[in-house]
């Protein structure tokens, strides 16, 4: 009854050696990733570091979403803008997407709508129901 | 300190099992959720990364993944069940059609 979760998945497919098309990829995606790493060749990862650990403060985080590179990092010569744009730009994100799941919250289209109020007739019409 | 070669390795397995979870699979939710493992896949080699070469940024971008990821499943789980009430499936193969 979890949206459709317990119920036995079709094997018939629409589109032809579609999941045997899938499988081929993800077995050919399995042997890339064996291969990387078996090769122990990182280098091409992640380059050579400083060596020293980012401390991950709240206040470190903050600073750096604020105001840009630390003052150790400002002392070392490391030019590092701050990530305020895109932290207003995920707050207008986050209110678009609350908008839209609320809105799909109260969508109800009109066929099932009129289904419900037919299987109950004494119940006033639901106000939130036209959206 | 654990090597951050583990660290990259476990997050390639962890997105090699959303990926065949995303291939194999037909129902929306699960689909939904191998994307998101796949997304936290990402965010595991962001820190570890960023931990390696005493960078914050790397934490900086697994906070906007985290956030965009929270939209997306905001909206996604609307559609889910919005759909799963109009249609009763949740198969994205009984979903081909876009007219509602």
């Amino acid at each position: 009854m979890f949206i459709g979760v317990d119920r036995a998945e079709h094997i018939r497919e629409r589109l032809p050696f579609q999941r045997q098309t899938a499988a081929a990829a993800l077995i050919v995606l399995v042997m890339l990733t064996g291969l990387m790493l078996r090769s122990d060749q990182w280098s091409w990862v992640l380059p050579e570091g400083s060596g020293q650990e980012a401390n991950g403060t709240i206040e470190a985080i903050g600073s750096r979403l604020i105001a840009g590179e630390t003052e150790e990092e400002a002392a070392l010569g490391i030019d590092a803008r701050g990530w305020l744009l895109p932290f207003e730009a995920t707050s207008i994100l986050l209110v678009i997407a609350s908008v839209g799941a609320i809105s799909l919250a109260f969508y109800r289209p009109r066929r099932i709508a009129s289904v419900e109020r037919l299987a109950t007739p004494e119940s006033p019409s639901d106000s939130g129901g036209e959206g | 300190m654990v090597a951050v070669e583990l660290y990259m390795s476990l997050a390639a397995i962890l997105f090699l099992i959303g990926a065949a979870g995303l291939l194999l699979r037909n129902n929306a939710l699960i689909m939904f959720m191998s994307v998101e493992l796949m997304l936290n896949a990402v965010n595991l080699t962001f820190v570890a990364a960023g931990r390696e070469l005493g960078n914050l940024d790397g934490q900086m971008a697994v906070f906007f993944v985290l956030v965009v990821a929270a939209a997306e499943v905001a909206v996604g789980l609307a559609i889910i069940v919005s759909i799963f009430r109009t249609k009763g499936t949740a198969s994205v193969d009984d979903l081909a059609e876009l007219s509602g």
